[in-house]
């Protein structure tokens, strides 16, 4: 093909493209939100922010331990079952894992006394015994994302003998003075915690939103950029608006356990230094015995890698791998690289250890 | 929660290539180059002390709104934010309080109905598969 004839057809491509555009894009926007948490499950326990689901397994011979996805409290545990095809937990289902997750609602202004005690001492405890009357097996997995790991991590380190079999965390910060941003903008110095939490009750999720937005100022116009160049495309436009949806259905947070975190985590960093006290007892990474993974993300943009490095060393488990993989904050853990990058990683490090 | 634009979406690969790719590459470029500056600009004290200084004001200014509506609706005798609250505590408990009598309940009824509900749910002995050895990461 000559050089002309080349560029003839790709403009010829071009035309195409943008008339699929013109189609495509007003059926982006007469169309309806996107459906996303399809796995068939029954909800376990509710008790008011707390939610713990059980998921239909979907195969006939399960592994003995079953697995507690704690999520974060900032956002909807749904990231990790956006749909049919493209959702860790129908991956985990399949693999042969009896899963359950502890979920959160958002806290109405009644629960914005609760504290980190509430969740690490009360919360997963309540959902493990509740696992173990479902299942009928006193061990359990639990694995945490982003800070649903600081949180299981706190409850692994506080319950001894008594804690889960394995501990799996995705992209956990233990040194939170290496979230720059964050701790700039929580500066103690300017940063008036109390009277945000006084004043608000709960934090509300617009503030919560915008922190994460301003990490990436320029990221959601580029993004939307990209979504026109690729609205033709049916396939990525699902996966976009999944996300999206997602990204914007950000959590209140409890007022006392953000002011909580903001004190003793941002300000004090006292994950790090060995002297966070929760419900009277020092918290001590190096009490964890249990076999413990951690997957971090190369490029992890909310918990760099700074952040997240010093979990690994400091518990006490002899068995501990720490896993870094390609991929940001959610890519890590939802989408196309996800599946094909961590979830076969996990699957790997976690049957041998469920049976 | 935004990522990079490029962990937004599906596959991207089956996109021909064209004359829009220049303008692509400018995208990516542009939005490294802006994330970039503005991560500089809001690491700094200065940003901290702004940012926080409309946080306060916004504070302020709805704390003095609610005292206000609060007296206005004292005034027109109708329940204010935090009696609503107030009454939604209360509620709270009292679900709590059920929900425990719910699971005192269903434990007396477990130990009834145990044994066929534990024949419906699938076995608890999968093996994982073999594996080829030395695949570490």
């Amino acid at each position: 093909m000559s050089a002309a004839q080349d560029t003839v057809e790709r403009l010829r491509r071009e035309v195409d493209l943008a008339i699929q555009r013109g189609f495509k894009g007003v059926n982006y926007l007469t169309s309806g939100a996107p459906e996303v948490g399809q796995s068939r499950k029954d909800v376990l326990a509710t008790r008011g922010t707390m939610r713990l689901y059980h998921y239909h397994p979907l195969v006939d011979e399960v592994y003995r331990v079953p697995v507690l996805i704690v999520m974060a409290t900032t956002n909807r545990g749904y990231i990790l079952d956006l749909a049919p095809g493209n959702s860790f937990v129908e991956y985990l289902l399949k693999a042969g894992y009896d899963v359950f997750m502890l979920d959160w609602a958002a806290p109405v202004p009644a629960e914005k006394s609760l504290r980190i005690e509430d969740y690490v001492l009360d919360f997963i405890p309540e959902c493990i015994r509740r696992i173990a009357k479902e299942t009928g097996e006193t061990d359990v997995s639990v694995a945490g994302y982003c800070f649903g790991g600081v949180l299981s991590v706190l409850y692994t380190a506080l319950a001894g003998e008594e804690g889960p079999k394995n501990l799996v965390c995705f992209t956990t910060p233990i040194d939170f003075k290496q979230m720059k941003l964050f701790q700039n903008w929580s500066s103690q110095k300017h940063f008036d915690v109390d009277r945000l939490v006084d004043t608000y009750g709960n934090v509300p999720p617009e503030m919560i939103h915008t922190s994460f937005e301003m990490l990436r100022p320029a990221s959601r116009a580029a993004a939307q950029v990209t979504l026109w160049d690729n609205i033709w495309n049916d396939e990525f436009v699902r996966a976009y608006r999944q996300l999206d949806r997602w990204g914007n259905d950000t959590l209140p947070l409890a007022g006392e356990y953000f002011r909580q975190t903001t004190k003793e985590l941002m300000w004090g960093n006292k994950l790090f230094t060995g002297e966070l006290v929760i419900g009277g007892k020092r918290v001590d990474l190096g009490a964890i015995r249990q076999p413990v993974l951690h997957v971090v993300a190369e490029h992890d943009h909310i918990v760099p890698y700074e952040a997240a490095r010093h979990l690994i060393p400091r518990v006490g488990s002899k068995d501990k791998t720490e896993v870094i993989l390609k991929g940001g904050h959610v890519s890590l853990l939802a989408g196309a690289n996800a599946a094909r990058r961590m979830w076969p990683k996990l699957d790997e490090w976690l049957g041998e250890r469920s049976i | 929660m935004s990522e990079n634009a490029d962990n937004k979406g599906g596959k991207k690969q089956e996109r021909p290539k064209g004359p829009l790719d220049a303008f692509r590459d400018l995208v990516g470029q542009w939005e490294r180059g802006v994330n970039q500056i503005a991560n500089e600009a809001m690491g700094n004290e200065q940003f901290s002390k702004l940012m926080h200084g409309a946080t306060s004001a916004a504070a302020g200014a709805k704390a003095g709104l609610g005292e206000a509506m609060e007296r206005y609706l004292a005034t027109m005798n109708l329940p204010s934010r935090a009696d609503i609250t107030s009454i939604g505590e209360r509620l709270q408990a009292i679900e709590a309080q059920l929900n425990r009598l719910t699971e005192i309940v269903s434990t007396m009824a477990t130990v009834e109905v145990a044994p066929s509900s534990l024949a419906l749910k699938p076995k608890r002995t999968r093996k994982p598969p073999a594996r080829n050895s030395g695949a570490k990461s």
